[in-house]
């Protein structure tokens, strides 16, 4: 599964895929030029292992140029905004045009408050994010990189929801796969499910889920 | 045609010949050290040592523009250091002649490097950015000072104040994330002082501030030891030899990097074929090596040499380099197949990274074709460039006396 992050500059989307990916958090961390890229797989409940391939990407509205190809290919957006900084969060219908520009019409799109540890400076009430988020028919959820919390949370609920909605489908429809998916036996709950680009991707990047 | 390697100059042999002369020339012991000068580091050896940041280890380090540089061995310090003194030496034989351009001049930039010592003066001379500061004599002051924006908006007509300000924040969000690790750009004055350059930069350009310029402008500061020089410098490099690089739309760095594809077909053609395979769209790895002009992706030395290249000859050295990247990498490319994660991997932790003046070698004999240039225009719509040079040139006529 592709997944995209996107959001305003700052707001912490490297550091979100870096302790998704690697449990890594760095106060220093660079402005990502372009896109960058990471893999992990995650267990499901019933066993299953999705794997994810998340694509990072600049947040300086001039990067679109390069960013915007990347939208296309994804079934899924963690929109990411600063709850210390509001700015970050009036922009996101910004963004969520964005998606609707360039993304394909079903992406599974989730609204990220990230930096929920700078409690002291949150200018973003939960309830005002909560409140967009069902306006627009998007999932939310609040965050930290740094303190880890809800990182997990954030990464696996988007993908369980995209491998049901893509399980849902291929039920639905008899021959034609949905493309990113292999076809999938009867019994799904046996089916391990890959993204179909990298099967044999290298055992060394794959983490158990926690 | 087009592009292929060529082997009439193996300019790493040949260098490490004249550092051998060098050495018996002036040095009591040269013969004996010339015989235990490794002659090529294992590349793994070079790539681990590879940083940019602090590092708290037992491993020796160095210190170099402000930037604490790690090696992970005797050897690799000592050639280091050997490797500097030879390119001092060659520069200092060149007498007044160095900031000349002329075959011998050229020999020494590209085996040796420009020494560190010589860095602020040959730069700013080889790039222009030396004439651009003559030209627009104390325009810089205005730019640099705290009512930069009014005196902008009064000689420029009218000046972009939404488009300043946007900069000016975007900046800000950068400042703290240049260079962290580096002595200067750790304290206020070094912040201030990039922020400064920064917020020039915007004042002066219609083109304004794009992320990347940050890590270009942090360099040239700490190399060059100057606001100015590095505020030139930075012009130069965004509205003369990469122009279309960082405007919206990033036109010509896409028809670079295109074209770097194109190239790598006629170079490698079975790593150019898993790369299209895979769908691998080279922008990935391209965007930060040419907008970031390798800062961050190669070493701190192979970085300055680099450099050293870009100013001496030429932006286009920036796509031989790219070239000469994804050619030694081709091996790992070719060997990865179908496996995406394999090929960004490779490219972007660039394990078999040859030494910096071996790469700069590499890099110097791919023959990017007399063509080079038509291709990149055909690659832009019709009368694009001329356009952004034109815009320029009427943008910077308001700023001549």
């Amino acid at each position: 599964y592709t997944v995209v992050l996107i959001g305003d500059s700052a707001v912490g989307k490297s550091n979100l895929l870096s302790r998704f990916t690697r449990d890594e958090f760095s106060l220093e961390s660079k402005s990502t030029i372009g896109v960058e890229f990471a893999t992990r797989s995650i267990s499901t409940d019933d066993g299953k292992v999705l794997k994810a391939q998340i694509w990072d990407t600049a947040g300086q509205e001039r990067y679109r140029a390069i960013t915007s190809a990347y939208y296309r290919g994804a079934v899924g957006a963690l929109l990411v905004y600063d709850i210390s900084k509001y700015e970050t969060f009036s922009n996101v219908e910004r963004w969520l045009k964005e998606l609707r520009d360039h993304a394909e019409n079903h992406i599974e799109v989730m609204l990220v408050g990230n930096k929920s540890d700078l409690r002291h400076l949150r200018v973003v009430m939960t309830e005002d994010a909560e409140a967009f988020a069902q306006e627009n028919g998007i999932s939310f959820i609040e965050t930290s990189a740094l303190d880890a919390s809800n990182v997990e949370e954030a990464f696996s609920s988007i993908l369980t929801k995209i491998y049901e909605k893509v399980s849902r489908k291929s039920m639905n429809s008899d021959a034609a796969g949905s493309g990113k998916t292999k076809p999938m036996a009867n019994n799904a709950s046996k089916v391990i499910v890959v993204d179909n680009e990298n099967d044999d991707a290298a055992p060394a990047k794959k983490k158990k889920c926690c | 045609m087009g592009c292929r390697k060529t082997t009439n100059a193996d300019v790493f042999i040949a260098s490490d010949d004249e550092w051998v002369v060098i050495e018996s020339d002036g040095a009591e012991s040269g013969s004996g050290m010339a015989r235990n000068e490794p002659s090529l580091l294992p590349a793994t050896d070079v790539a681990a040592s590879r940083s940019f940041e602090l590092i708290e280890t037992d491993e020796a380090a160095t210190m170099a523009y402000g930037f604490r540089v790690t090696v992970t061995s005797d050897d690799e310090y000592t050639a280091g250091a050997r490797r500097e003194a030879a390119a001092a030496a060659a520069w200092d034989k060149l007498g007044s002649a160095a900031l000349r351009r002329s075959r011998a001049v050229e020999d020494v930039v590209l085996a040796w490097g420009i020494p560190p010592h010589a860095r602020p003066t040959a730069w700013p001379v080889f790039s222009s950015a030396e004439a651009l500061q003559l030209v627009y004599t104390e325009v810089y002051a205005k730019l640099a000072s705290a009512d930069g924006d009014a005196w902008v908006g009064a000689t420029a007509g009218s000046a972009d104040v939404a488009r300043i300000d946007g900069d000016r924040a975007q900046i800000e969000l950068d400042l703290r994330r240049t260079f962290p690790t580096n002595e200067f750009f750790a304290s206020q004055a070094g912040l201030d002082s990039l922020r400064t350059i920064l917020v020039a930069f915007a004042r002066w350009s219609p083109i304004g501030y794009c992320q990347s310029l940050n890590y270009v402008a942090g360099l040239l500061r700490v190399v060059l030891g100057s606001d100015e020089l590095a505020f030139w410098s930075l012009v130069h490099f965004v509205e003369d030899e990469l122009l279309g690089y960082y405007t919206e739309g990033m036109s010509l760095f896409k028809a670079d990097s295109a074209l770097i594809g194109e190239l790598l077909a006629e170079l490698e053609p079975e790593a150019s074929a898993v790369i299209d395979a895979l769908g691998f769209d080279l922008s990935i790895v391209t965007a930060p090596w040419l907008l970031c002009l390798y800062v961050n992706t190669l070493p701190l030395a192979h970085v300055l040499h680099v450099w050293d290249m870009v100013m001496y000859s030429g932006a286009s050295f920036l796509i031989r380099v790219a070239l000469a990247l994804l050619s030694a990498h081709a091996p790992l490319i070719t060997a990865a197949s179908d496996d995406f994660e394999a090929v960004y991997l490779a490219l972007t932790q660039l394990p078999l990274l040859p030494p910096p003046h071996a790469l700069v070698a590499a890099a110097a004999t791919i023959d990017l074709g007399p063509e080079f240039s038509t291709r990149q225009r055909e690659k832009l719509a019709p009368g694009e460039l001329p356009q952004l040079c034109k815009a320029i040139a009427a943008h910077r006529a308001h700023f001549a006396l």
